[in-house]
Formats: C-alpha cells, sequence, structure tokens
C-alpha cells in the first residue's frame, strides 16, 4: 500500500515531468528565424521579422542574404552557378538556401516545425 | 490505487524513454552537395564519434569515387585506359587491377544496367566530360561530338574479371556520379551500426538512408514537387530504407533558351525528358541511387513496370506532364499533399 510519502514522491515526479514538457513546449514555440551557417559554423541567428541585408564572408568571397516580409533569399554570391540565387525565396520552417561554393547555408527554423523530417529531391 | 499506481510508472517510463534519447547532428559539405547525419542516442560521446567517423567514412569513399578527383581510384583507372590509348588500342590482355570495395560496387552497376536496359550506365564519363556539368560553364556540345563521343558509351564494353577492369575501345572510361552518393550514404549506416547506433539518418542532399525509428515513430520523409520549389509532393513514413530521388530540376543550365538538365540519356547522348523526377525506395541507397537515374532516363511506363517486379523495391515517378504514378506497395504509405 502506498504511504503518504509516496504519494508526494509520484505526484512531484509527475509534476516535474509535466513542467519540463511545458518548457519544451515553450522554448520551441519561439518564432521563425534564419540560422545561418558558414562552413558548418553558426555566424548568425536572424530574425524574419525584420527587414534588413546581411553581408557575409563566404568560403570564396562574399555573400549578400536579405530578409524581407517574413522571407530570406541570397541577393549577391560570388559563386558561378548561382544555385543559391535561383532558389529565390523561403520562409518555411525546414526550408533552405545552399551555396557550396561558399559553404553558405541558411535554413529557416520556426514554432511549426518542419512537418518532414527531411525532403528527398 | 495498484492501478494509478501502474499508469504512473508506465508513463513515468514512457518518459524517461523519450528523453534518454537527444538528438546529434553535423552538418558537412561533401560529394558536391550538404551531408547531414543525424542520431538519435543516450550517450553524447558516443553519438558524436559515430556521427564523426560516418563523415569520415564517405569522405573516404568520395576521394576514392569521384572520376574528377586526382589521385582517385577511378581518376587513376580513366587516366590508365587513356594512357593506354595512346599506346594503341586496349586490347583484352591490358587489365587495370581494381580494388575489392571499387570491383564490387563496378559488379553492381553492370546489374544495374541490365536491369535497366543500359539507362543507367557508368561508362557515360566520356558524355559526362563534353557536357562539362561539373565545370564553371556548362555548354551544350556540338552534334557531331556527341555522336562520336557515343559510341565509348556501352557498359557491354566495360569488361570485369578476376578483380581487374578492361574496356572493348579505346576512349572509354568510368563515371560513378549515379551511384556513389547512395554507396557513401550505406558505407556511412554501415559504420552507425558497428557503433551501435538505432536511430540515425544520413541525408547526401535529398538522397537518404533512415536507420531505425526516430523516436519510437517512423521517419516522415517529403517528396520535394519537382515543379514547385520549396513545397512537397507527398510524405512517406519509413524505417530502415533509402528513399533516393533524381529529378530534372537539381542541375541545369540555359542554351539558346532551352534549359539542360544534367541526367543526360546514355544511348541519345542529350538529356532524359521522359520524366521530371523518379524517387525510390529500397534497402540500400546505391541501389536506389542507380535504380533512380536508370528509371528517369527509362521513362514512367517502364520504369513503374520495373519497381513492381524487383522485390522490395517501390516508387514514385512524375511524368513530363507532370502526372503522378505509386508504386503498389507504397500507395498505403504515401500522403499526398492535394
Amino acid at each position: 500500500m502506498l504511504t503518504r510519502n509516496d504519494k508526494i514522491l509520484i505526484f512531484s515526479l509527475v509534476a516535474i515531468a509535466s513542467l519540463s514538457f511545458l518548457r519544451l513546449f515553450f522554448i520551441s514555440n519561439r518564432a521563425s528565424e534564419a540560422l545561418i551557417k558558414v562552413d558548418n559554423l553558426p555566424v548568425q541567428r536572424v530574425s524574419l521579422k525584420t527587414d534588413r541585408r546581411i553581408d557575409l564572408e563566404g568560403e570564396n568571397g562574399r555573400v549578400v542574404i536579405e530578409v524581407r516580409e517574413g522571407r530570406v533569399r541570397v541577393v549577391e554570391s560570388t559563386c558561378f552557378q548561382r544555385i543559391c540565387i535561383n532558389t529565390g525565396w523561403i520562409n518555411k520552417p525546414g526550408q533552405n538556401i545552399v551555396c557550396l561554393p561558399n559553404k553558405v547555408l541558411v535554413t529557416i527554423e520556426g514554432k511549426e516545425g518542419p512537418k518532414v523530417d527531411a525532403v528527398s529531391y | 490505487m495498484k492501478k494509478f499506481t501502474a499508469l504512473i510508472s508506465i508513463f513515468l517510463i514512457f518518459f524517461i524513454c523519450g528523453c534518454a534519447n537527444r538528438e546529434y547532428s553535423k552538418v558537412e559539405f561533401l560529394m558536391d552537395t550538404v551531408v547531414e547525419i543525424k542520431v538519435y542516442h543516450n550517450n553524447k560521446a558516443e553519438a558524436q564519434e559515430a556521427i564523426d567517423s560516418s563523415m569520415e567514412e564517405m569522405r573516404r569513399v568520395e576521394q576514392k569515387m569521384s572520376s574528377f578527383f586526382p589521385g582517385s581510384e577511378v581518376f587513376r583507372i580513366n587516366k590508365e585506359a587513356l594512357l593506354e590509348e595512346k599506346k594503341g588500342p586496349l586490347s583484352a590482355e591490358q587489365w587495370i587491377p581494381v580494388s575489392n570495395e571499387l570491383f564490387s560496387l563496378l559488379k553492381e552497376s553492370v546489374h544495374l544496367s541490365q536491369l535497366t536496359r543500359g539507362t543507367f550506365d557508368i561508362t557515360i564519363y566520356p558524355l559526362w566530360k563534353i557536357w562539362k556539368f561539373k565545370g564553371e560553364n556548362p555548354e551544350v556540345p556540338g552534334k557531331g561530338e556527341i555522336e562520336r563521343v557515343l559510341k565509348f558509351v556501352n557498359y557491354g564494353g566495360m569488361i570485369l574479371k578476376d578483380g581487374k577492369i578492361s574496356f572493348a575501345k579505346k576512349g572509354m572510361g568510368i563515371d560513378l556520379g549515379g551511384i556513389a552518393k547512395g554507396y557513401a550514404v550505406d558505407a556511412a549506416v554501415k559504420i552507425l551500426k558497428k557503433k551501435n547506433i538505432k536511430s540515425a539518418m544520413v541525408n547526401a542532399g535529398g538522397d537518404m538512408y533512415v536507420l531505425g525509428r526516430k523516436q519510437g515513430r517512423l521517419w516522415r520523409i517529403g517528396i520535394r514537387h519537382p515543379r514547385r520549389e520549396g513545397e512537397i509532393l507527398g510524405t512517406i513514413e519509413v524505417e530502415d530504407e533509402a528513399i533516393v530521388t533524381s529529378g530534372d530540376y537539381e542541375r541545369f543550365f540555359f542554351s539558346g533558351g532551352k534549359r539542360y538538365h544534367h541526367i543526360i540519356n546514355p544511348k541519345t547522348g542529350y538529356p532524359a525528358d521522359e520524366c521530371q523526377s523518379v524517387t525510390i525506395v529500397a534497402k540500400e541507397a546505391a541501389f536506389a541511387d542507380g535504380l533512380a537515374t536508370g528509371i528517369f532516363v527509362l521513362g514512367p511506363k517502364k520504369g513503374m513496370a520495373l519497381i513492381e517486379n524487383l522485390e522490395g523495391v517501390e516508387g514514385v515517378i512524375v511524368n513530363k506532364e507532370g502526372d503522378v504514378s505509386t508504386s503498389s506497395g507504397l500507395v498505403s504509405k504515401i500522403k499526398y499533399v492535394n
């Protein structure tokens, strides 16, 4: 039979567990942001709420990123194939822009979280 | 009261289990794309060590299999075949030794060529060279040049025997671009398994393998919409499977107002135009990779017939009009976005 202390213990454990869930929920519930990485190192995390231009030094030269109206894109890059520029605007969590020659990676992170774990393309 | 205790215990066990496996990941620029390895594990040091080793393994595979990497084994074979060319026709006695690892991959390539009636063909190398998709300024080769080079593209002219390779014609060569990425993914997964990782994803630019389940549930993988950038066609839920897609949107250039993409038909010498994208789900990424490329060229009808004939292989094909077909085993597992 459970003693009074057992019940307190169980109650506290459940309370802690529930609180942890809530904490996780609140932490992941932040506004949409773009994470910019150069050569696998995070260099900047920008909110999509404020319009701005970001000048970066990529592996092979300059890369300019633009944030406007909750979206982000690469506007200038020293790469040849321009795959990053041609990707255009992105705004959904999990979407990314890649510039291989400059080793620049822009990923959208957000409260919704990606609906899929990965995309095959 | 006992029921209550039991319930609480179950809840706690679930809760603890759910939290014990944390996500560890690493992104690197490898094999001309972005490679991401994600691992769910209960020990940080072990997880990171496993990720680093498998990344290292992929780098090793790239350096061995790339036809553009001076010093790679494939580069050496193509160079030796060319040197032989200068001396005169390469006779059957002029064999080039190949490592065991590459030899089995070459044999698998031949198997894929046979399955796809030659639409997957690693002897496409001479064609690849003149299209220059890897270079800074790809261009449409002249008609005469394509015709000249087409004579050297035929997997039947690549002879494999006792760990050695030889070519029937001078001017032939190999490029493993249609299978190496998948092979590298398989190699990384092997390392992860060896390191006792039970849940992971190895993703090489959209060509991936998912190991086990993701925190108790199936992995949810989106298939890119071939014509709508940033949107997905549908999602599939899988575990212990490779998912590889070949699409005409991946690498392309414009010339004279026409769009030229990188999946070249080894029989015509020009980009294949029967499909917009082909997604293959199979047990091995190398096989899925080669099959997706081959079926893209083979076309939607023959391609789907081939998928249905192969055990343990499923697929989604989007034809040139944008119509989607799904293999029978995938119908119940795929959710289309409208």
